[in-house]
């Protein structure tokens, strides 16, 4: 069936099949690459996309299923030039090691601080709880983030 | 197997189409359950009916007596609710501690319930708080308690033609102070729960509601002042405890009597 998609601004026609997921209609039919398998059940994190507004692991959604949405994948939250804050801080801080759960932290960690200008480090790791990470251990990931919001002028609150 | 799929945009063509295909139906609404068992092949429905454009299964609504939680409303949507995080605390600790961020945007309080599993975070809550589920059919609707809506896991008294409209809870003050939601699992987020606990207490009585330790869930009173021995009592009557690849039983048993005692020290 046809479905539409507004995907990182505009707007797509595709055709997909009853159990084609919203990952596979990124990356094999759309070739946008930034968005990755992991787990394939939910679980992992690396395929967060911005969902109408909210971040949603892409492997378990059924593409069919959200005709005339919007999604928002890591390749649009990174500029033409150079990259966005959260990218920037990830690399400064060493918090990219393979690099593969990096796109679903950069989604996740984007969406956070598009939503608040005040946040408490508790808040900032559970909106991280949903990505996994094997390499890092996390504390260089949370460096990156934190670096990034002071360069985003956001305000760290007491807990 | 080639899937019927179906795409419906309200609640008319939800109910026609469930009508028409029955038990060979699946409703797909969040999906995180049910499309991560399609793709583990543990399930190929002959029909698959996408609800997540059904306005009128969506939103959290206050009236006279009832708080009503439409079937499709997210875990996310009840979390950010204020009413519900001021005046109905279990259900808020249930949701702020299911899966992810991202599960929790996704699934929908119809689907855990739906689903019946012992586990299901949103359910021990929902039974201490006396709510009510609303079914709606082609042909009808039927309020039913929600103790009377679970038959043992994943079974539950739905008919072929029916569908989960929204959830009912009696109007309450269950705050902070005098109720609350616990779960122990292997980790914070995404783990399902062994064991999980709501609690209310009422004058100088405590009820107790218990998920993943029988087959559906159980629910207990206990005295604030009663003794080890008794609690330990009443607790081992309600539950039934089993092993699986989650915990043992005796774990299961000894995790619930600790949690038991435990709330019970806090609210002397």
């Amino acid at each position: 069936m046809e479905i539409r998609l507004k995907v990182n601004g505009e707007w797509k026609t595709i055709d997909v099949s009853s159990k084609e997921t919203l990952l596979q209609v990124l990356r094999e039919k759309l070739h946008l690459m930034g968005t990755k398998e992991g787990c394939g059940k939910g679980e992992c994190g690396a395929c967060t996309v911005i969902l109408d507004g909210r971040p949603v692991p892409s492997c378990i959604v059924i593409a069919a299923t959200i005709d005339g949405s919007e999604v928002v994948t890591v390749e649009g939250l990174t500029p033409n030039e150079g990259l966005n804050p959260i990218q920037n801080g990830l690399i400064e801080a060493g918090g990219v090691q393979c690099g593969f759960c990096t796109p679903g932290f950069v989604v996740s960690g984007t969406d956070f601080f598009k939503k608040k200008d005040k946040f408490t480090i508790s808040e900032l790791k559970r909106a991280l709880s949903g990505n996994l990470c094997r390499c890092t251990g996390y504390k260089k990931i949370l460096d990156g983030m934190l670096i990034a919001a002071k360069k985003m002028g956001k305000e760290i609150k007491d807990e | 197997m080639n899937n019927i799929f179906i795409n419906v945009n309200n609640l008319n063509d939800l109910l026609t189409a469930k009508n028409e295909y029955g038990k060979k139906a699946k409703i797909l609404a969040g999906g995180t359950d049910l499309v991560v068992r399609m793709k583990n092949k543990m399930m190929d429905p002959e029909v698959i009916i996408s609800i997540r454009k059904v306005d009128e299964l969506k939103g959290i609504h206050s009236k006279k007596n009832d708080l009503i939680i439409g079937s499709l409303t997210t875990h996310s949507e009840i979390e950010e609710n204020s009413s519900i995080k001021k005046n109905y605390y279990p259900l808020f600790q249930a949701v702020y501690s299911l899966g992810s961020p991202q599960i929790r945007n996704l699934g929908t309080i119809g689907g855990n319930i739906g689903n019946a599993s012992p586990s299901g975070d949103t359910i021990p809550p929902l039974y201490i708080m006396d709510a009510k589920i609303k079914l709606m059919s082609k042909n009808g609707e039927r309020i039913v308690d929600i103790k009377n809506f679970f038959k043992g896991p994943g079974k539950t008294i739905l008919k072929d033609d029916e569908i989960i409209h929204s959830i009912i809870i009696p109007k309450g003050r269950w705050t902070k102070k005098i109720s609350g939601f616990y779960k122990v699992g292997k980790r914070n987020a995404l783990a399902i729960g062994v064991v999980s606990v709501a609690w209310i207490i009422k004058e100088d009585t405590i009820r107790f509601s218990f998920g993943g330790v029988s087959p559906t869930i159980s629910t207990t009173e206990i005295k604030k002042n009663a003794n080890k021995k008794k609690v330990e009592k009443e607790v081992l009557k309600a539950i039934s405890p089993i092993d699986d690849i989650r915990g043992s039983k005796n774990y299961r048993r000894d995790v619930i009597l600790n949690i038991v005692e435990k709330i019970k020290n806090d609210n002397p």
